[in-house]
């Protein structure tokens, strides 16, 4: 992982810590009165809570295997797929801190209402959506690695062209949910549609570890 | 982009491509699939390379070719297969060729 990626993964994540620190220890009170109400503002801050404080694991956890990963003298990865991986960081750890910042921004408040507040949601959920397809578009253009335990080319070729294909289309239909879903829903869309395509791409990557070229 | 739709027209490059779906293959590989003189295919293998289709990596004397399509590429790939985009094109030559 160059500097310049450390550099910013490393004050990315100082700025989801202090946000998770400090935004929820300032707005307590209205928080407190909230979770402790019957109505769905309970929900609301229950939500935002998880968002902000469960973002900097997220981008701490992505940033160790990432760098494990391009760390790893066997296999050697490709210099394109070098890029790749730091661009797909730093993409996400852009992306972790504006979704952080717009639900801690909003702690302590009873309800969504806002049309600007729905609009920035729903236009955030689009962009991640673009973004994720544009990554899996790019998945299977990436050469495959070298040396000891380099996975068997013809496995990296099938299983990168699959992962592509449904992170582009996970990344589509999380760009149309946010159009066309309820608000309300958007959120547990985009977390299973997330998830479920991140637990595909690792075990996609575990198979790849399985079958080694030599 | 008007590289890729220019590999992507013609149906023997379409089929090298498939082939590749499969595993790597050396040049000579490849051309054992087709009934072409070497600098025919030596010119597809070209025009792939320049769209960025395919990877090429010099292992010893020979050259292996694995696939680098992306998502968009491959639905074109399977959307020219599908409408079998210049193969009328491509039996009009062959025609022409032989008589």
């Amino acid at each position: 992982m160059s500097k310049m990626t450390k550099l910013v993964l490393g004050a990315i994540f100082v700025e989801l810590i202090a946000v998770a620190m400090i935004v929820p220890s300032i707005r307590w009170d209205a928080i407190s009165v909230n979770l402790s109400a019957a109505t769905g503002a309970r929900r609301l801050d229950t939500v935002r809570l998880i968002v902000t404080f469960i973002a900097p694991l997220v981008l701490a956890l992505s940033g160790v295997l990432t760098a494990r990963r391009l760390k790893s003298p066997a296999p050697s990865l490709s210099s394109p797929h070098r890029g790749y991986a730091e661009a797909g960081i730093l993409v996400a750890a852009f992306f972790l801190m504006a979704y952080q910042g717009w639900f801690a921004g909003h702690l302590g408040e009873s309800q969504i209402a806002h049309a600007s507040r729905e609009f920035m949601l729903r236009a955030g959920t689009i962009f991640a959506g673009m973004v994720m397809a544009v990554q899996g578009n790019f998945t299977a253009k990436v050469p495959f690695p070298s040396g000891p335990r380099a996975p068997d080319p013809a496995t990296w070729t099938r299983v990168k062209s699959r992962s592509g294909w449904i992170m582009s289309l996970a990344g589509l239909m999380i760009a149309v949910s946010a159009v066309a879903l309820p608000l309300q829903l958007l959120l547990e869309v985009f977390v299973i549609l997330a998830a479920s395509t991140s637990g595909f791409v690792v075990v996609q990557n575990l198979r790849l570890r399985a079958s080694p070229s030599v | 982009m008007s590289a890729v739709f220019k590999a992507l027209a013609d149906p023997s490059r379409r089929r090298v491509l498939q082939l590749l779906r499969e595993r790597p293959m050396t040049a000579g590989e490849l051309a054992g699939h087709f009934p072409f003189a070497k600098p025919t295919m030596s010119a597809h293998f070209a025009v792939l390379r320049e769209a960025d289709l395919v990877h090429a990596t010099k292992v010893g004397g020979s050259i292996v070719y694995s696939l680098k399509l992306s998502v968009v590429e491959d639905a074109l790939l399977g959307f020219a297969e599908s409408l079998g985009v210049g193969v009328e094109r491509n039996s009009h030559q062959a025609k022409g060729e032989t008589s």
